[in-house]
């Protein structure tokens, strides 16, 4: 699937469309060109980060100004859920001092959000990018203090897991699936299904449930954290989803679809760029044991910005520094301690910094070019990212709809988008008047640096005639409702599981620390995941208490 | 002039023209026929859902009828032309008509389908005839393989281009009551463009002529009344006479009249019969009052009709009384359309109560003073959107807002039609902590209606309300707290904003 490029998505949508069905998609057409001439809605790219990024890239950006000297006791550089998490498992331990230097506008990296203005003037809640959290167990040891300390869990679950305030989950309906414009509850679309595709999801699912287990040792096959997982099953590593769905016979369309949906949903790649042991580790590492029930889904208004503001405000008292818009440009493992030198975007104010400890919580294509000697160079080139397009809708109503009523998440069968996640469903209120939608898409293309840069030189209306196109092959008069469009383009969203990256060793070296540098990002664990960054962030914060001679009781 | 047989003039004088008339003739037919299929395929679409049965059921009949009304055409032996003309003018008025008697009609669990599968048979079995008897009054013009190879092909090019400007063009721009019009107009005018085609052929063309200036005339009436009729087809929806029409941002808000009462619906559900409201408004309202010991500050959560705040007014203690209700156009008529001022005694102005238009559960968010009872009066859970009103969550802001001594009465849908709801309602209130009393009162408008009376601590059952009411007496209220065996408790789930239990139920027990 290639989401850009030349043709648009309505002509895409409508062709699959008549693959399945002649009048359906007829119809389909007729909806689809009932308003294309509308194209007044205002909007535009709200994403940040990028220009000062591309400056430091090109070494445009740097020398000058005379440098400021700072000293602090820990100085992370990234503000992402990585870069928060490490602050607040070293605040937690009583550490203070902490600097944090973030390219962006704000911290919380793609768990940011923010919000939308209503054209009556208020603002609606909504993410910029990750926007949900799987119930974590208890054994999450990382995860479930941190809920904690942030007054989100309550508890603990009968059945293990860390307890929630019902508002908290996804509230029902949780989503929708449309096949030709029609919706249905529930991701497995029924119209047009066969028989036969309902034996393969049923045997699909056995074969995930019987890798809900542990392996001789207890450890579970997959586990979150992934480094806790069972060295068991990593031959799977070795080859793609796509292979082993076609080695297992799961190739029907409909099977196909399901599996690529939750590959491109979770794991930001199309089938044939999945490790096999990515795809297992998404459907099995969050199921009970037992019950082999998968956790249920916690969510805000604003996605995952509700726990990055939990962060926020955990660390707050311990930061000595907080700088946002703020790049930077090198990072020296020292004797005792380390340096780093980073500049502000804006201004070009250099700041050279001295610390007992660095963490660079940055993706691994920042962090290999801030050391200049760096063992695990190779290992941080082969890390591969998927950009992203999330663009938030503003919506007066909510437009017209067939089939099964609004849900959270409405997903339209066939689309290269995964539908949109209603950011107004989570709101404690009853009404039907404005909303904000929020539309994803993950750029599936093998190529990604190609896609990146057609994804950076593309208009602003580009993507909104793209979106608008989408979704309405489903509502058909959503022009009348969308008020304003905001599209934020994720130039490297999500690490790529692709085969061999899981348990190819790149992972482990890229982690390792160098003298008092330590390493902390969702990458190390290969899969974009909360949890992940959270957990990375937490274990670079126990190698430096542990330097410090302030080891607790170990949250990993 | 034999009518079978064929006029000499026919083919040589008109000659060429009159021939390519004649297949375009044939080709509208087919272009209207098809579009008629695919009004009764999307309207039942997008009134049932389901659009691959409706569609296959649609083509299906479709294409068997026309086999049909192929059949049934070598019965007509005389008077071809006449035949067809009056054949093409019941199409135009039948197919014409479709979409908007299938918008009329599909309120009707009874009559809609027969209905929608009655009109595809009558006009596919109309189209079948009309071909072969064109093939017929053109059978002397031309040999028959170029004959049937022309009509055929024209056939099959109308099918086209009705399939791509039906989608394309005509609901788009039109609708589909006003598609469906269209293609009866056409119908309508090819008729009276065949009489001229066929003059020499047709006995009464004078006749005939008029018969279609009919028609069309009323299909072009239908055509400009359109958006109206949408209007006129409610009326078949509610028993009474409508003296009040209006569409809010949340609901339509009709109130209807029949004999002496009034009827208020909101989005085709009854909220209230004016005959009979007293009876459930005082057994809303005085359980709960009558078992506050001293009710001062009064919630009423919905209730934008004012009358549940007339019951509440009767209590000389209250001194406050704050009504949230979401749609200021039900607040508004219950101000200002009289013979609600007059039922609620003009409650929402008396200076005691306060109106809120706001969301229920954001407005309990907002702020912290408490009251000593709350009357929550929404409507049935029949949505997931109200089914949040209905949530633990819910009673848990509820409970925050209701003093420790403060009572809470719930309208909870029918302990007998609807049973899980019922109970589901009583479980939730009582997962978050409060005491639950369920108790029932018949209402003829509504049938056997169910309540809760709730409270942090035990309340015995109320036995004191005002003496002037109607319905209920100190003796009478201990019954409402019996119910009988029909309704008795069963195993239900909480209702939880993740799960919406309660809008599973009440879809199983109430939806036909």
């Amino acid at each position: 699937m290639k989401p850009i490029g030349n043709g648009g998505l309505s002509r895409r949508t409508a062709l699959k469309a008549a693959a399945a069905g002649s009048l359906g998609s007829l119809l389909g057409c007729g909806e689809a060109t009932r308003a294309s001439a509308r194209r007044d809605i205002p909007g535009g790219f709200v994403d940040d980060g990028v220009e000062s990024g591309h400056r430091f890239r090109d070494g445009s950006l740097g020398g000058g100004a005379p440098a400021k000297n700072e000293r602090c006791r820990v100085l992370i550089i990234g503000g992402g859920v990585a870069g928060l998490s490490a602050a607040w498992r070293l605040a937690r331990q009583g550490v203070t001092d902490i600097a944090i230097v973030e390219l962006g506008s704000a911290v919380g990296g793609t768990s940011r959000g923010g919000e939308m203005r209503t054209a009556a003037g208020g603002a609606l809640p909504c993410p910029f990018g990750a926007h949900y959290l799987p119930q974590p167990r208890v054994e999450q040891l990382a995860l479930a203090a941190f809920l904690k300390d942030a007054g989100i869990a309550t508890g603990t679950t009968s059945d293990g897991r860390v307890a929630v305030a019902d508002r908290d989950f996804v509230r029902d309906p949780a989503e929708r699936v449309a096949g030709l414009g029609y919706f249905e509850e529930g991701l497995w679309l029924r119209a047009g299904t066969l028989p036969e595709d309902d034996v393969a999801l049923a045997r699909f699912e056995s074969i995930m449930a019987e890798h809900m287990r542990v392996d001789e040792g207890g450890r579970r096959l997959f586990d979150l954290p992934v480094a806790r997982s069972s060295a068991a099953m990593q031959s799977l590593d070795g080859i793609s989803a796509l292979q082993w769905a076609e080695a297992n016979g799961f190739t029907s369309e409909r099977m196909r679809w399901y599996l690529e949906y939750a590959s491109r949903d979770d794991l930001g790649a199309a089938l044939q760029d999945t490790s096999a042991w990515a795809l297992f580790h998404y459907f099995t590492a969050r199921g009970n044991l037992e019950s082999k029930e998968s956790a249920g889904y916690l969510t805000w208004p604003d996605g995952n910005a509700r726990l990055v503001r939990g962060l926020e405000s955990l660390v707050e008292p311990a930061l000595s520094h907080k700088r946002t818009g703020e790049v930077a440009l090198e990072v020296t493992p020292g004797e005792a301690g380390a340096a780093a030198t980073t500049i502000n975007g804006a201004t070009g104010a250099v700041t050279r910094w001295t610390a007992d400890a660095v963490i660079v919580a940055a993706p691994q294509f920042v962090t290999r070019r801030l050391l200049r000697e760096d063992p695990a160079a190779k290992a941080r080139a082969s890390f591969r990212y998927s950009p992203w397009i999330v663009a938030n809708l503003h919506l007066s109503e909510r437009p017209k709809s067939r089939g099964f009523p609004y849900a959270w998440d409405s997903i339209i069968h066939g689309s290269p988008s995964l539908g949109y996640v209603d950011a107004g469903h989570q709101l404690d209120r009853a009404d039907e008047r404005d909303t904000v939608w929020t539309w994803y898409l993950p750029v599936t293309d093998s190529d990604e640096r190609a896609a990146r840069q057609e994804l950076l030189a593309r208009p602003f209306e580009t993507w909104r005639d793209a979106v608008l196109d989408d979704l309405r092959s489903v509502h058909s008069n959503i022009d009348d409702v969308v008020t304003r469009m905001d599209v934020w383009r994720w130039g490297h969203a999500m690490v790529k599981p692709t085969p061999g990256t899981m348990w190819g060793g790149m992972r482990a070296a890229a982690a390792a620390p160098i003298g008092n540098v330590h390493f902390a990002h969702s990458d190390l664990s290969g899969i974009a995941l909360f949890e992940e960054a959270n957990w990375q962030g937490t274990r670079a914060a126990e190698e430096i208490l542990e330097g410090l001679g302030m080891a607790g009781e170990s949250l990993l | 002039m034999s009518e079978s047989g064929v006029d000499p003039a026919y083919g040589s004088a008109k000659g060429a023209l009159g021939l390519n008339l004649a297949f375009a003739v044939v080709f509208l037919v087919s272009a209207c026929g098809l579009g008629y299929q695919l009004v009764a395929g999307t309207t039942s679409s997008y009134l049932l859902g389901d659009s691959v049965t409706q569609f296959s059921f649609t083509i299906g009949l479709y294409l068997f009828a026309l086999g049909i009304g192929s059949y049934l055409s070598k019965f007509v032996d005389q008077n071809l032309a006449t035949v067809f003309v009056r054949v093409e003018l019941a199409v135009a008025v039948i197919g014409g008509v479709s979409a908007l008697t299938l918008f009329f009609a599909w309120e009707s669990e009874l009559w809609f389908r027969p209905l929608l599968y009655g009109e595809i048979l009558i006009i596919g079995t109309l189209v079948g005839i009309e071909i072969p008897l064109l093939v017929r009054l053109l059978e002397e013009e031309l040999e028959l393989k170029e004959l049937i190879a022309r009509v055929l092909s024209w056939d099959y090019v109308g099918a086209l281009v009705s399939a791509l400007l039906f989608p394309l063009i005509l609901v788009p721009r039109l609708g589909l009551a006003r598609a469906a019009l269209a293609f009866g107009l056409v119908n309508a005018l090819v008729a009276l463009w065949s009489i001229s085609l066929f003059a020499d052929r047709l006995r009464r063309p004078m006749a005939l002529r008029i018969q279609s200036g009919f028609v069309v005339a009323l299909l072009a009436v239908l055509f400009s009344q359109a958006a109206q009729l949408t209007t006129i087809a409610e009326h078949t929806i509610y028993a009474g006479e409508i003296v009040h029409a209006s569409t809010s941002p949340y609901q339509r808000v009709v109130v209807t009249r029949s004999n002496k009462s009034h009827q208020l619906f909101l989005s085709g559900a009854l909220q209230f019969n004016s005959e009979d409201e007293y009876r459930y408004h005082e057994a809303l309202v005085h359980p709960a009052m009558g078992s506050s010991a001293d009710p001062r500050r009064v919630l009423i959560l919905g209730g934008g009709d004012g009358l549940a705040a007339r019951e509440v007014l009767r209590h000389p203690s209250v001194e406050k009384v704050v009504l949230v209700d979401l749609d200021p156009a039900v607040t508004d008529l219950a101000r200002t359309f009289q013979p609600f001022v007059d039922l609620n005694e003009g409650s929402l102005d008396d200076p005691r109560v306060e109106v809120v238009n706001a969301d229920a559960m954001a407005w309990m968010e907002t702020g912290a003073n408490l009251f000593d009872v709350a009357i929550v009066d929404f409507p049935d859970p029949h949505s997931f959107s109200v089914g949040k009103l209905y949530t633990d969550t819910f009673y848990q802001l509820l409970m925050k807002r209701v003093a420790p001594d403060g009572v809470v009465a719930v309208q909870s849908t029918s302990p007998r039609l609807a049973p899980n709801s019922y109970w589901c309602i009583a479980e939730t209130m009582e997962s978050v902590g409060f005491f639950v009393r369920p108790y029932h009162a018949a209402v003829p408008s509504f049938g056997e209606w169910g309540f809760m009376l709730a409270s942090q601590r035990a309340i015995p059952v109320p036995s004191d309300v005002p003496d002037d009411l109607r319905f209920l007496s100190d003796d009478y209220v201990p019954n409402l707290f019996v119910l009988p065996r029909d309704a008795q408790r069963r195993e239900v789930e909480v209702n939880r904003l993740s799960t919406q239990s309660l809008v599973r139920y009440y879809d199983d027990e109430l939806k036909p």
